[in-house]
């Protein structure tokens, strides 16, 4: 008797050859992206959406032009973080085209869909019993929507803000082009030291991007009223982790009031506060970002501690 | 998945796709060898799962709309999006697709995993009765059939497993070195198919 393996071709749906259209239209939309960069981390809470937003910002200052996806599907925030909430994506013949945020980012994420900021993300479904068999492989297939058929034009960077979890790297591994390269966001403290060090671990083994480095997220605090930097969180050292990981530790992110202020407001922190210690850190990253932009796809190795 | 007709050790075929009705899909496969039908029939899990992968049982004939699976199974949706022209092609799919359970133009769950044919989607009773029409006389170029023995199958064997009993019957008249098939065959095939 004949094994599935025997049998060439599935009776008629063509599933491997529709897979096959869906890689074509993948290669083909990303072919005007010079990079793809995922921005990531196993653990929650530690600043991946403010990194990305405020980076995105501080490449776009220094005239690169700029994307973002919020891979984050039930928890999105790049869109308030970007202040084009409200913006209704255009839908067109070469596919749907995304908001436009402060210096031209273009914003795709899945709260731009919904009827309101605060509604909850929900799919039909004959039955909602047991959805958390299915529901994770709809949300990878609408993120994968949301990256092959949007507009994206031509681009320097896209940046992926990935929901935390040290899976989420791995789970996306089939989307990213060859040069993308991979952010890992932390925070000074071992609790985040842990958990980052196992999902970089496991997208070291298992994710074909460049691991680019290390991001100690609110490594000090800055004072509102004297503007001096004081320790936040006294327990960990980002750069012992980034070499024990052998990745690069691209530098330390300030926390400020303002920082906050301004992903609330959607405004750039790099354009109306350029002078501030955290928004001199994040033009340090996009500066040493610059240089790998740049560079061919293969030779993307960059230097470390640039902020 | 894949189906083998075990009669024939040949893949079978898909024949057409109905539904879903409550959640449940109904994809009729065909061996081309003997005929045999068989209908594959989903529960509301397995719907849902091939559903999230975002491809079309049957075949994709036309390309999907930009973000067609997330608009379409979104249970709300900005009110203004589809105004934007060009943008409402999932929703007039749905409405196309007169066989959805719950009559719901944009908000059919499962029409963008069917193949979108020209054809209307039947009603179920035509699709029973189309499922459970003769499949096509199989191939018989080397045993001959004897009248009687003919008459006797179609009276003693169940038509929905009827295309298998004869390949297999044959098979056996062929490995026995018979050249006809008479009632004294069926009688040694007896214990086969009752037949």
């Amino acid at each position: 008797m004949k094994t599935y393996s025997d049998i060439v071709g599935d009776g008629g749906s063509d599933i491997l050859g529709q897979v096959s259209d869906i890689v074509d239209a993948l290669q083909k939309r990303l072919s005007t992206i010079t990079r793809v960069l995922a921005v990531t981390s196993g653990k929650g809470g530690v600043g991946k959406s403010t990194v990305t937003v405020q980076l995105a910002a501080a490449l776009a200052h220094r005239g690169w032009k700029i994307g973002i996806l919020d891979a984050d599907i039930n928890g999105a925030s790049v869109v308030r973080m970007t202040g084009v909430t409200g913006q209704s994506p255009k839908i067109g013949a070469e596919g749907v085209s995304p908001a436009i945020g402060p210096m031209g980012i273009k914003v795709m994420a899945m709260d731009l869909f919904l009827p309101e900021e605060t509604a909850p993300v929900a799919w039909d479904a004959h039955t909602q019993q047991d959805a958390f068999t299915w529901r994770q492989t709809l949300e990878m297939t609408a993120l994968r929507e949301m990256l092959i058929d949007t507009h994206w034009g031509e681009l320097d960077v896209l940046l992926l803000d990935l929901p935390p979890g040290g899976d989420r790297l791995p789970n996306i591994s089939g989307l990213l082009p060859e040069g993308a390269g991979a952010l890992t966001v932390t925070i000074p403290t071992r609790v985040s030291h842990t958990v980052v060090e196992r999902a970089v671990r496991a997208a070291k083994t298992l994710v074909g991007a460049e691991m680019l480095g290390i991001i100690d997220n609110m490594a000090s605090h800055v004072c509102g009223h004297c503007g001096e930097e004081e320790t936040l969180f006294p327990g960990g050292d980002s750069r012992s982790l980034a070499e024990r990981m052998n990745v690069p530790h691209l530098g330390e992110i300030p926390f400020e009031p303002r920082l906050a202020a301004a992903c609330d407001a959607g405004e750039p922190l790099v354009a109306n506060h350029p002078d501030t210690p955290t928004a001199r850190a994040f033009d340090g990253l996009a500066e040493t970002l610059s240089h790998w932009i740049q560079m061919p796809n293969s030779q993307s190795e960059i230097q470390g501690d640039a902020v | 998945m894949k189906f083998l007709c075990m009669t024939c050790d040949d893949p079978m075929n898909l024949q057409k796709t109905e539904g879903p009705h409550q959640g449940s899909m109904s994809v009729v496969f065909q061996c081309d060898g003997c005929g045999w039908q068989m209908a594959m029939l989903t529960n509301p899990m397995e719907t849902q799962a091939v559903r999230s992968l975002g491809v079309k049982i049957g075949g994709a004939t036309v390309p999907a709309e930009p973000m067609e699976m997330l608009r379409s199974n979104l249970t709300g949706v900005r009110a203004d999006l589809a105004a934007n022209g060009e943008g409402s092609a999932p929703a007039q799919a749905a409405e196309a697709d007169a066989g959805n359970e719950d009559g719901a133009a944009s908000k059919c769950p499962f029409s963008q995993m069917l193949q979108t044919g020209s054809e209307e989607t039947p009603t179920r009773q035509e699709f029973i009765t189309s499922v459970a029409a003769p499949p096509p006389e199989p191939s018989s170029e080397g045993v001959a059939w004897t009248d009687a023995a003919k008459q006797r199958i179609e009276e003693r064997i169940p038509s929905f497993i009827r295309p298998m009993a004869r390949v297999a019957i044959e098979k056996y008249a062929e490995e026995k070195g018979y050249s006809e098939i008479n009632e004294d065959v069926l009688e040694e095939t007896r214990g086969m198919f009752a037949a």
